[in-house]
């Protein structure tokens, strides 16, 4: 019980506070800009997080992870351009009850939806985690390899529309990993004489290179097309937001207990299909908005500016916050593209995550729970006082957006190791992950591979060096469990596809 | 389709340097049985694998789509003031390079010149400025 005491003792200082306001206002804004997706944030924020403790570090991440997913209804409702690519079902029926002349409403619902949502996320994030890493104790190498096999082959088969560029971009990223010092043999490999290579690449100039980049190019083609545009004569969607929105809070609150049941099974599935290590914000927000209106008495009205709409879109959207920290901090294993991230600032201060984390670590682990919680009240917070101040900025100019992030990216890689060096990876992954990213293949399971690789190879060398027997891997019962469930999710993708689309099996 | 032909190449040529340059590694040895170079042999095969499945199913589809891989002049010229910028920090500094790339890269996507200006460099000097007073204020990193 004092662990609980200490972590919340660490979170609710004055500058652990602080630091997730300033995060959480972060994750809002970035979330209410267009073409600045939360990801982009959490990895854009990891720089600020260095010199911080580790627990002030990680609530900061998590502020702006809570804040991200919420932020993307400003600009959702308003403009009818989802500010992040979990909102985009809120855009749904949020924007049509804007143009219908309640946009005040339609912010109203979400916010505390957003809030409600994620509270469920971060509660059932509480209750399952410990028991699930009590189990991942008992797991020794065989079993944390076959996981973490289980879990790069899920991301690379699931989350990503091309299965084999999924597989190929995850052994890349295992590959990558290994540059540097080998860390049972301490020799140095794949550093082709560069000196600054042989303590590994960073994975953060690379992560901000593979994801921003192609993200901010994107933006920049779409500028591009609003040029056309405006040179032939059409008219670009350059909405004025009127600052003058009345926000019906109580009334909302109200409404919102009338649809209690959509928004507690929203902010649910939201939690345990973020729980996956597959899927994130969006598959998470599709799955809760098709529920509710497969429950809904009058299913025709979804998508006209039905409230329960938006109910389960943000509630779903938010409950994925906490659900993705289940595995994450229970196993080792991220519950999304962002807690992927943040897998790698743990082990960037120092702290290797996995069933142990809650062993060795517990002031941490219950900082996160705590984190969670606080997160989502400074988001209502914020959200609540400073709604004109957001809705401005959602109106922030392509044109701006792009560069300052771009230096934003620059400052940060050399931020890490203050070298330019580092600059250089950003710059060499981005082109890379532009090329990638045009070609098809997903970001995601290179991330994966590169943060996953260094733990996926010792335990592959332990368990060996522990047994030489490599049946091992197969007798013992978890693992082969987790083997299974590997050949299974490759079957089963491949069947779809195949099935699907006889020409798309790739 | 083409895209994927090269994209089939390209890992595998990664792959095969990969296990050209494993060879210099020390092998396993008795204790230690996969060694520093069993796991990226591994993988790189498995790449190569993966590589190779790509290149045969992409000469066997049967649309010869032509996607290319296009780049805009506009994108081409951004990424080439990235680099530009790169290499242009150690040499006049964080503050004046910053300043001129956001200012640059706003001229070269805005809408409208006369209307945005004054705002654009205004951007550029309060962002400019404000992340390198966070940054070395506060986080202690020296920009160069």
């Amino acid at each position: 019980m004092s662990v609980i005491g200490q972590a919340i003792a660490e979170v609710m200082s004055f500058s652990a506070l602080f630091s997730m306001f300033a995060g959480t206002l972060v994750g809002i804004i970035a979330g209410a800009i267009p073409g600045f997706t939360i990801l982009m944030a959490i990895i854009l924020t990891l720089p600020f997080t260095f010199g911080m403790d580790p627990v002030v570090g990680i609530a900061t991440m998590i502020g702006v992870y809570v804040g991200g997913f919420s932020g993307g209804l400003i600009s959702g409702i308003l403009l009818g351009i989802p500010g992040t690519p979990s909102s985009v079902c809120t855009v749904f029926d949020g924007h049509p009850m804007s143009l219908n002349g309640e946009p005040g409403r339609a912010l109203s619902l979400g916010v505390l939806s957003s809030f409600f949502g994620g509270l469920i996320g971060a509660l059932i994030c509480i209750l399952i985690a410990i028991p699930i890493a009590r189990f991942g104790l008992k797991f020794g190498p065989w079993e944390l390899f076959s996981l973490m096999l289980f879990a790069l082959t899920l991301i690379a088969s699931l989350g990503s529309s091309s299965m084999l560029k999924g597989l190929m971009g995850g052994m890349m990223g295992l590959l990558i990993s290994t540059i540097g010092i080998d860390p049972i043999g301490g020799r140095l490999r794949f550093t082709f004489g560069f000196t600054e290579l042989a303590t590994g690449i960073s994975f953060l100039p690379i992560m901000i290179g593979l994801f921003a980049v192609p993200q901010l190019l994107k933006s920049v083609k779409e500028i591009q097309e609003g040029k056309k545009k405006m040179l032939s004569g059409e008219a670009i969607d350059d909405i004025r937001i009127n600052n003058s929105i009345h926000i019906p809070w109580i009334k909302t609150l109200k409404e919102l207990y009338k649809y209690k049941l959509n928004l507690l099974r929203s902010g649910a599935i939201g939690a345990l299909v973020g729980a996956l290590p597959a899927a994130g914000g969006s598959t998470a927000v599709f799955i809760a908005y098709d529920q509710a209106q497969k429950f809904s008495k009058d299913p025709d009205s979804f998508g006209k500016g039905n409230p329960n709409g938006i109910i389960a879109a943000e509630a779903g959207n938010s409950g994925v916050a906490g659900g993705s920290m289940i595995p994450t901090i229970a196993l080792g294993i991220p519950g999304s593209n962002v807690a992927a991230v943040m897998l790698g600032a743990l082990m960037i201060h120092g702290i290797t995550p996995g069933p142990m984390l809650i062993k060795n670590e517990p002031v941490l682990t219950y900082s996160i729970f705590i984190a969670l919680i606080a997160a989502h009240f400074i988001m209502l917070a914020l959200l609540g006082v400073g709604m004109k101040g957001l809705i401005r900025i959602s109106n922030a100019p392509k044109y701006a957006v792009v560069p300052v992030v771009l230096s934003l990216c620059v400052a940060g890689s050399f931020a890490l190791n203050n070298r330019l060096f580092d600059v250089w990876i950003f710059v060499a992954f981005g082109l890379i992950g532009y090329y990638l990213t045009s070609v098809g293949m997903p970001m995601a399971p290179i991330v994966l591979g590169l943060v996953l690789g260094p733990m996926v190879e010792n335990n592959l060398r332990m368990a060996m060096m522990t047994n030489p027997d490599p049946t091992l891997f197969f007798t013992r019962p978890i693992s082969l469990v987790f083997i299974v469930l590997t050949v299974v999710s490759l079957a089963f993708t491949m069947y779809q596809n195949y099935g699907k689309n006889r020409k798309k099996i790739i | 389709m083409i895209k994927d032909l090269i994209l089939g190449f390209g890992m595998a040529i990664f792959s095969i340097v990969s296990l050209l340059e494993s060879r210099n590694l020390v092998s396993a040895n008795k204790w230690d049985v996969f060694g520093p170079d069993g796991f990226p042999k591994i993988v790189a095969y498995i790449l190569l694998a993966l590589s190779i499945i790509l290149i045969v199913s992409s000469l066997r589809k049967v649309n010869p789509a032509k996607n290319k891989f296009s780049l805009t002049k506009l994108e081409v010229v951004v990424l080439l003031s990235i680099i530009a910028y790169v290499l242009l920090l150690p040499v006049i500094g964080f503050l004046i390079a910053t300043a001129l790339f956001i200012l640059s890269i706003q001229l070269l996507l805005t809408y409208n010149l006369k209307k945005t200006m004054i705002s654009m460099v205004i951007t550029s000097l309060v962002v400019t400025g404000s992340v390198y007073i966070v940054f070395e204020k506060f986080l202690n990193v020296n920009l160069p």
